[in-house]
């Protein structure tokens, strides 16, 4: 990677505070052995500090996507701090009966491996690199999966999720490799100056792009290549449930975005119109597939990996009318996509963080029933559960109403209206189901007793989620001016590669030079 | 904008305060706690309802066409999303009315509701708040947040503290208003899409929007209508997507079936966004509308007719009422405008107060049906005589604000589309109308001559409001409270009824300024295209006149009755 060290401080950060974890859990006196959350709580602490400060410092044309990479650092650590917190007593769980001897570190240590690599995607400046910070990301995850709960439907959701995950990465290194045929090269520099040299994209390049999209696909679960996702999401332990629908989700489309950014944004004519429209065929099926069998759901992880689907829908559109527009400075797909995905990530965590606190069935509450009529008992837990549902339909003052917004202006602007209303006509259907918990938690009556988890951590990172939720909706310059940087920068790295050279490069660093004066005032704002 | 007023920024930010208090003090198990918590509660819609007072002085009526006490604050910048303020004639009178019935409904709450009284209270004015903000946004995208947020409180007053069916009821009422408002929103945001396309930046602003929307092709017009219109129609609501209101009035606690019934978002939308924005498609859509309204309005009046649940009854009138607001809007005319806002005002505070009688009588006898009880004036005279006089308003008695209201709607929709008044609907709607109304009368007065007036035949009465007498339980006549509730309603019915000028003058300003935005553009479409319909094609030219003679009609009375001859004339010079 062709970037300074020190830029790489957060994901460094956090790789040595796995291996200490993974060592500390291995030691004999309990104690020690209980020291594995903290450490990795405050590496995460550390490794956004750093993050942050990173991106306030001005790398200048040296380092063309320096907000985008502060961001998806950022967005890593700064939700692993809630994963963290939601996972505080994940080791006691995996057998309840001794749970004093079985408390080992390893869960946190493999979670922090794979947010180091949620981290360094958007670093990487090569297809062998992006290859190992993808499966950076999910190796770890399998792990996690298959471990996280001692019970047979755990087992069946790590084979399942193993075998698609190697089966994905097989078709996207096979894409990786159609992209090295096409220019015989797999860095990112000189396969951007084959598609800027050709007039037409060739066919290899596109088949190329087309599998490497499929393969990724897996990783942030959008049709086809999500039917293992309610699988897997029931299956395994609810906090791994959390981690995977942040995780593989934020790496997969920063890898796409990556990908794209190859390209050239030019994609919009000729054969290489099959890539765009293949991602809005994808975007459509994943929304309306998602939103109409969550509709069916009673168990509320497998509505939430539905959800899960058709949030991925959303952030496609995004995408997709991402490449087929420049002209736009304000109105950038890969902006809107790129803050939507910030809100989905901090509000499903939240919703899943309410669902580890309360005690289900099995480790945690799982069905509608489970729930039910717990506002009374657990207002806080009912408050935050709300919020996060009423932000996952898009209810104005929070997050995911400007997550939409966004999405559907750039739809609009780039001249996909029928895009726009479909995503609007799936915020109506998914309103639906979303209500029904909403429903459970106030209007109805107990059903079952609950009790809930000790730890207040788990409480205290809903709790934080939820507040992120609406002070974002209400003031969300700071996510939306990072996301508009990123977005345009991502865009116009391009069109510096060909040659409108310096009027560009300007634009940047006055971009740049913008960001560093607001992230300023936003850091002595706090 | 010369300077920012506060004044209308207060009104919300302090119902949200009291709010945030309210829901954090815990209700405890005694009543008294919970009779408190509502006083709060009472005080914090109060204090908007004052500054309401000093809002009135401050208005300068004969420029109510124009966005006064404005307050100004950017938001997003980014997206020309801006929290701006503001009050004109229409939206001044409908935030006066609600501003005047909420806390009113509030008092009648105070020591009724039984659990979780924090949480009833803190929805409340959160509900309250949100009336308020969709009437004082001057910023599209702004009404939309405010429209929108408001369905969460109420889902949660109909879904908490309703009646049996209250969950079906909560979640019908959430899903048909959210379906329709994402489409309305989709429409909103391809408007401030279009404003960026012709005139450079994306703005959700009402003006900006306006303009936007003018420009556009009557086809393309007609897709965002359709998606306006299906947001606004399912929240009037008008007849085949209706069903969810009944539902939601019934199985609502009284107060927040009157913060259902009392808002007319749906016809507000309609008058402010909808008609002003894509008038070309709006005037195509008319007939199709027209004959809707004229449904609802038929509909709405049998259905009542045979109703035997007395909340059912007025939700059907209260749907019935609608129609007739939104036929008057579609006439097009001075009078039906005027004829719009003024039902749109006394719907809602008749409505308002006949629900709070209802929930008064339900209190008394936990009853709903109309069979179990007659006769209520021998024994409740005062809370007899407050029926009488809200029905006999609805049933539009001289004297009171629904006759002036549905006499000036129809007289409005009578004479569109005869020379000199513009729009295109006509007698063949009135007519109709009328009858729906003369329907009206007759379930009301069926209904009053019924309850009030037949044979005395009770339940036996909640002990709450009941005393001993002569070894009987007796329900008690109207308490000191529900006298502070209903007389404001009572003397706001009576006085515009009997006085209704100062309103009626206030409003033309901003009524003629909407209607000529609407009108002008009309005329502009219908000179051009007939232009180039001409010129292409001048063989046939007379024929093309007198076929957009017509159009012409409508369109011509903006700019007055001589236009008419001289429109007229244009197609034959150009023809030449």
């Amino acid at each position: 990677m062709n970037i300074p060290l020190n830029h790489l401080c957060p994901e460094i950060i956090m790789i040595v505070a796995a291996c200490i974890v993974a060592l500390l859990g291995a030691a004999k006196s309990d104690s020690v052995r209980r020291s594995a959350q903290w450490i990795s709580l405050i590496s995460l602490i550390l490794a956004f500090i750093a993050g942050w400060r990173i991106g306030t410092v001005d790398a200048g044309p040296a380092w063309p996507l320096a907000s985008f990479c502060t961001y998806d650092t950022l967005l890593a650590s700064g939700v692993g701090i809630l994963l963290v917190l939601l996972s505080w007593d994940m080791p006691f769980a995996l057998d309840p009966a001794k749970s004093d001897q079985t408390f080992r570190g390893e869960y946190f240590a493999m979670m922090l491996v794979s947010l180091a690599g949620v981290s360094m995607m958007a670093k990487v400046d090569n297809l062998i690199w992006l290859f190992i910070a993808l499966e950076l990301v999910s190796i770890p995850t399998y792990i996690m999966v298959a471990t996280g709960r001692g019970n047979p439907a755990a087992q069946e959701a790590g084979i399942k999720y193993f075998f698609l995950g190697s089966l994905s990465a097989a078709i996207y290194l096979f894409g990786f490799s159609y992209l090295y045929g096409f220019c015989g090269s797999t860095d990112f520099s000189k396969i951007a100056g084959a598609f800027a040299g050709s007039s037409q994209v060739p066919y290899v390049a596109i088949i190329g792009l087309l599998m490497v999209i499929i393969g990724i696909a897996y990783k942030i679960a959008a049709v086809p290549l999500h039917y293992y996702a309610p699988d897997v999401y029931q299956g395994t332990a609810t906090p791994v449930t959390a981690f995977l629908s942040f995780a593989p989700k934020a790496a997969g489309f920063i890898a796409l975005i990556l990908v794209f950014n190859l390209t050239g944004w030019k994609l919009s004519h000729g054969a290489a119109r099959a890539v765009p429209d293949l991602l809005m065929v994808m975007a459509v099926l994943s929304m309306t597939i998602g939103n109409v069998l969550a509709l069916l759901q009673r168990n509320i992880k497998r509505m939430l990996a539905y959800s899960s689907i058709s949030h991925s829908g959303y952030m496609l559109v995004g995408l997709a009318v991402g490449p087929l527009l420049l002209s736009h400075s304000t109105t950038n797909g890969i902006s809107a996509m790129l803050f939507y995905l910030g809100a989905y990530s901090i509000m499903t965590v939240g919703a899943f963080a309410v669902l580890v606190y309360l005690q289900g069935k099995l480790d945690a509450a799982e069905d509608l029933d489970d729930i039910a009529g717990i506002a009374s008992e657990h207002p806080l837990a009912a408050a935050c559960m709300a919020v996060c549902m009423l932000s996952l339909i898009g209810m104005p003052f929070t997050v995911g109403f400007l997550g939409k917004l966004f999405i559907v202006q750039a739809a609009f602007s780039s001249g996909h209206g029928v895009l726009a209303v479909i995503v609007m006509i799936n915020a109506a259907i998914a309103a639906a189901y979303y209500l029904s918990i909403i429903t459970s938690m106030y209007l109805r009556d107990p059903w079952t007793p609950f009790s809930v988890r000790r730890p207040g951590t788990i409480q205290f990172s809903a709790a934080i989620a939820a507040a992120l939720v609406i002070l974002l909706g209400l003031f969300p310059s700071v996510l939306m001016s990072m996301s508009q940087y990123s977005g345009s920068e991502v865009t116009k790295m391009v069109a510096m590669d060909h040659s409108h050279g310096a009027a560009l490069i300007k634009t940047a660093s006055t971009l740049s030079a913008d960001k560093n004066v607001e992230m300023r005032l936003a850091v002595r704002a706090h | 904008m010369t300077q920012s007023h506060l004044i209308l920024p207060m009104m919300l930010a302090i119902p949200l305060i009291g709010a945030a208090l309210i829901f954090m003090i815990k209700p405890g198990s005694t009543g008294q706690r919970g009779r408190s918590l509502g006083i709060l509660a009472f005080c914090c819609a109060l204090i908007p309802s004052l500054m309401g007072i000093i809002l009135l002085t401050r208005f300068n009526y004969a420029r109510g066409g124009v966005w006064q006490q404005q307050f100004f604050y950017p938001w997003l910048p980014q997206f020309h999303v801006n929290f701006s303020f503001g009050v004109d004639a229409i939206s001044l009178w409908l935030l006066m009315l609600t501003l005047l019935v909420t806390p009113a409904a509030i008092l009648d709450a105070v020591g009724k509701i039984q659990h979780r009284q924090n949480e009833f209270f803190a929805w409340m004015l959160v509900s309250y708040a949100c009336m308020i903000g969709v009437f004082i946004s001057h910023d599209v995208l702004l009404f939309y947040l405010f429209f929108e947020f408001s369905l969460i409180p109420t889902f949660f007053i109909l879904g908490i503290w309703g009646h049996s069916e209250r969950r079906k009821a909560a979640i019908k009422f959430f899903l048909y208003a959210f379906a329709g408002s994402v489409l309305l929103l989709a429409s909103l945001i391809y408007l401030a899409f279009v404003h960026q396309e012709k005139f450079g930046t994306f703005s959700f602003a009402l003006s900006d929007l306006i303009k936007a929307g003018q420009s556009l092709s009557s086809a393309q017009q007609g897709m965002v209508f359709l998606g306006l219109l299906i947001g606004f129609a399912i929240k009037v609501p008008l007849f085949p997507v209706h069903t969810w209101m009944p539902l939601a009035i019934t199985e609502s606690p009284t107060p927040g079936s009157v913060m259902i019934a009392l808002v007319k978002l749906g016809a507000y939308g309609l008058l402010r966004f909808a008609i002003p924005m894509l008038p070309l498609a709006a005037m195509r859509f008319t007939p199709w509308l027209a004959v809707l309204c004229v449904v609802s309005i038929l509909y709405g009046g049998l259905i009542s007719w045979v109703q035997r649940d007395m909340k059912k009854l007025i939700a059907y009138s209260v749907l019935s009422h609608l129609g007739l607001c939104i036929l008057a809007l579609l006439a097009l005319t001075m009078t039906g405008l005027t004829g719009c806002v003024l039902v749109m005002i006394s719907s809602g505070l008749l409505a308002a107060a006949m629900l709070m009688v209802m929930g008064m009588i339900y209190r008394r006898y936990r009853t709903r049906n109309l069979l179990e009880i007659s006769g209520l004036a021998r024994r409740l005279p005062v809370l007899g005589f407050f029926a009488v006089f809200f029905f006999m308003g609805t049933a539009a008695l001289p004297g009171l604000i629904g006759f002036v209201s549905e006499i000036i709607s129809l007289v409005g929709t009578y004479v569109s589309g005869s020379a000199g008044h513009g729009g295109s609907l006509g007698p063949a709607y009135a007519i109709p109308a009328a009858l729906g109304m003369i329907l009206g009368a007759l379930y009301m007065l069926y209904w009053v001559a019924h309850v009030i007036f037949g044979p005395l035949v009770e339940t036996t009465p909640d002990t709450d409001t009941a005393h001993e007498s002569h070894g009987h339980t007796v329900a008690h006549d109207l308490s000191l409270r529900e006298w502070f509730v209903l007389s404001p309603l009572a003397l706001a019915v009576l006085f515009i009824g009997l006085y209704p000028a100062p309103v009626l003058q206030s409003l033309q300003p901003a009524i003629g300024k909407i209607r000529h935005e609407v009108l002008a553009a009309v005329q502009s479409n219908t000179a051009s295209s007939m232009a180039l319909k001409t010129s292409a094609n001048s063989g046939n030219h007379l024929a093309g006149a007198v076929r957009n003679a017509g159009m012409l009609a409508v369109a011509a009375p903006v700019t007055g009755g001589s236009n008419v001859t001289a429109a007229l004339r244009l197609p034959v010079r150009l023809a030449r």
